[in-house]
């Protein structure tokens, strides 16, 4: 093998048919590039950081293209090994520095420069920071280039604080570490959708029964009217009710995936919930897909009466259609999973799932406080101490949420 | 009957609601009493106030709020499960135990006869002296509760005996120890059996339905309620203590939640609702029991008639069709 240096940085090995070796090798790596390029597995580009990492389309396919390439022209001993490793160090640091990202992040909008003469004319007279945000402008990173709408309901702030340590940690270091403390791995909740993307593979998520929209039978009305409670909600959450389901993708696995949403009235299952939780089971069982619900939900809803008690029945019914038919149900359940909710499908799941010290009770920990009139045991109802007591399966961290079901489901033969 | 109607039935327990008609009755007990002992025919004044107190109990039981239902329901001689089981059962033969864990005093379970039928009876228990209720646990089941039902409900099918289940129960009971034997995976795991038992389950609502822990044993064909039982989601206590952030709008979420047999009927949440006497079960109950026989047996023949697997159908569809929301034309 000959080493050619080009220039400082960079050298070409030169392969000769006896370096048997770097040919395989080379030969492997263009095969795995190009079957990521064609099947939007990622299994290549990132083995690093594997689950805990998320790009984005375009950037991921200009990384998976980049290896493609390089792993071809590798093949053909026409490149250097060294340009493997730079694509793969590309692919690596071009997730953005969150200090320059931040700088961006909190000028604030109107002194960005715009197109228009008028923010010429604020230039002058906000030159220091203008000069700032153009510094910022410049070195964009690919984070913000493919920015999508997707992301808009987080809320602003650069800073965050997490309720368990109290910690001050970047929003965006969270984000990239899944919603999960960087500091004391605190799990802190996430929604629907946020959940569905994470657990499925890009873009391979397709809501079902979005249509479904719940209804005041009972004329409810609390402290608020339920009508205004839902309408309210429905602005907050984007979604006509506290469930979002559908297909997808789980590391090339298809399954029908169903994501509780705790914004949505404490995502508590009335007959809507009901409705399409009941819906995603019977799809289940008719495709002899696995079925994966992530449960977190303060219960029953109240405001449908007893209607959103039958809920409970109706799911379960169905689930037991998808056990006689042999059917996989994983139960992942996420704090706080209570009431109705743990009473029915989240406590039948086939293989039961818990995040770490998620709380899952039947009744609330006030309420059994009340009644027993005691204080209550240290990390009473969480998952860790329900692991103890023999009702779930794993507890598993978030990260490696999207493996263990892909394990349980391959298993399970489905 | 008059005489029944005249003798106070209510133990020393006065409803506020029925305090004018408890002192009719006490009036009329007095009148009694001293026309026994003078021998005066005071027949035509005895009549004019028994009179008065039917249409004042007309009038009281035919405006009945949610609030004063759930007071009905409570009523400390409200006829309970072991009343039914004494009056509508003959031949009772209690079975004990989950063979998990315990036995659990406030579900009853045991075989039964019902008219011509052979049956399990499941029924909730409240029990009726201090003592008692303490046992009972004042009708809140633990988890061994529901695991032991799903036990005898098992026999039952394995038998192709019919299950009747009778529910009175304020709530499963969220206790500490509860908690740790999985009170939610027990009651989770009887909806999801007893929706596929392969035989006819009828449900009554005696008394109280609250929540997850009278559904627990109330999942069937055939369901209904007494005409002054409550059914919902949650009691309007707790109800009360969550939306309204505070206990005393009890009655204001009991009104909210339409809990009554009659708006449980009107939502296709039950299938039937069994007229109490005049005045509520607890003035009537042998009557009552007459009426809760009735429907056990009629409906146990008319599901008799289905075979097993087309009745397990049938049950899933009425189940699966409860719950109202809208489907949305998509606007684009
Ligand atoms: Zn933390």
């Amino acid at each position: 093998m000959k080493v050619r240096k080009v220039s400082k940085q960079f050298s070409v090995f030169m392969l000769k048919k006896s370096d048997v070796f770097f040919r395989v090798f080379s030969f492997f790596l263009w095969r795995f590039s190009l079957f990521e390029a064609l099947c939007g597995q990622k299994c290549l580009s990132n083995p690093m950081k594997w689950d805990n990492f998320r790009c984005d389309g375009p950037r991921y396919f200009r990384g998976v293209l980049l290896g493609a390439t390089s792993g071809g022209l590798t093949k053909w001993g026409l490149c250097g090994y060294n340009h493997f490793l730079l694509t793969w160090l590309l692919l690596n640091c071009l997730s953005p520095n969150p200090q320059e990202d931040s700088l961006a992040k909190q000028t604030p909008p109107e002194a960005r420069p715009k197109k228009s003469s008028k923010a010429a004319s604020k230039k002058s007279s906000n030159a220091k920071k203008s000069s700032r945000s153009s510094k910022a402008e410049k070195t964009r990173t690919w984070e913000q280039v493919v920015e999508t709408g997707k992301r808009t309901d987080i809320p602003e702030g650069v800073w965050m604080r997490c309720p368990v340590c109290a910690a001050m940690v970047y929003q965006k270091n969270i984000e990239q570490n899944l919603h999960v403390c960087t500091e004391c791995e605190h799990h802190l909740r996430i929604n629907a959708d946020q959940r569905a993307e994470q657990l499925c593979d890009p873009d391979s998520f397709e809501p079902l029964w979005e249509n479904l929209a719940p209804v005041d039978s009972l004329n409810f009305s609390d402290l608020k009217p339920y009508k205004d409670s839902l309408a309210s909600d429905r602005k907050k959450t984007g979604h006509a009710d506290a469930l979002v389901c559908g297909k997808g993708f789980i590391k090339g696995r298809g399954v029908v995936l169903a994501c509780m949403d705790f914004r949505f009235r404490g995502a508590s299952m009335g007959s809507v919930v009901g409705e399409k939780i009941t819906r995603s089971i019977e799809l289940a069982t008719e495709l002899d897909l696995p079925l994966i619900v992530v449960s977190c939900s303060g219960g029953a809803r109240m405001q449908e009466g007893s209607l959103s008690l039958m809920q409970m029945a109706k799911t379960s019914a169905a689930l037991s259609r998808l056990d006689d038919a042999g059917g996989l149900f994983i139960s992942v359940l996420v704090d706080p999973t209570t009431g109705g909710v743990t009473a029915s499908f989240a406590m039948l799941g086939d293989v039961i799932i818990a995040e770490p010290k998620a709380l899952i009770g039947f009744a609330g920990p006030r309420v059994i406080a009340n009644t027993v009139r005691e204080e209550l045991p240290d990390g009473f109802q969480r998952s860790e101490h329900l692991l103890e007591k023999g009702f779930v399966d794993r507890v598993v961290h978030r990260k490696d949420l999207r493996s263990e079901i892909s394990r349980v489901i391959d298993y399970a033969g489905k | 009957m008059t005489a029944n109607t005249t003798t106070s039935p209510t133990n020393g327990f006065e409803l506020d609601f029925e305090r004018p008609l408890i002192q009719l009755e006490r009036q009329i007990a007095e009148l009694e009493s001293h026309a026994g002992q003078t021998g005066l025919n005071i027949n035509t004044e005895l009549r004019k106030l028994r009179q008065s107190h039917t249409s004042m109990l007309k009038k009281i039981y035919g405006q009945l709020g949610a609030w004063n239902t759930i007071k009905v329901a409570r009523h400390p001689a409200r006829p309970q499960s072991a009343d039914y089981l004494r009056m509508c059962f003959a031949d009772f033969c209690e079975l004990h135990g989950d063979r998990r864990y315990g036995d659990d005093a406030a579900i009853l379970t045991g075989f039964a006869r019902v008219g011509p039928y052979k049956c399990l009876l499941v029924a909730h228990a409240k029990g009726k002296d201090v003592k008692e209720r303490i046992r009972c646990n004042f009708g809140m089941p633990h988890p061994e509760g529901y695991r032991k039902a799903l036990l005898k409900m098992k026999l039952a099918e394995k038998y192709g005996l019919p299950i009747v289940t009778l529910v009175d129960t304020p709530g499963a009971y969220p206790g500490v120890g509860a908690e740790e034997r999985g009170q939610a995976q027990a009651i989770a795991q009887n909806l999801m059996e007893m929706s596929r038992l392969k035989t006819q389950i009828l449900t009554i609502v005696i008394g109280e339905g609250g929540s997850g822990g009278a559904l627990g044993i109330g999942v069937g064909d055939r369901m209904a309620m007494l005409q002054y039982a409550w059914y919902s989601v949650i009691s309007p206590e707790g109800c009360s203590s969550i939306l309204w952030k505070t206990g005393a709008s009890a009655d204001k979420a009991a009104e909210a939640l339409k809990l009554t047999a009659k708006d449980n009927f009107k939502h296709g949440v039950i299938d039937g609702i069994i007229e109490e006497p005049l005045g509520g079960a607890h003035r009537h109950p042998e009557l009552m029991a007459d009426r809760v026989q009735k429907w056990i047996v009629q409906n146990i023949r008319e599901l008799k008639r289905f075979k097993v697997d087309n009745l397990v159908n049938r049950r899933y569809e009425k189940i699966r069709k409860i719950g109202k929301f809208v489907e949305e034309q998509a606007s684009a």
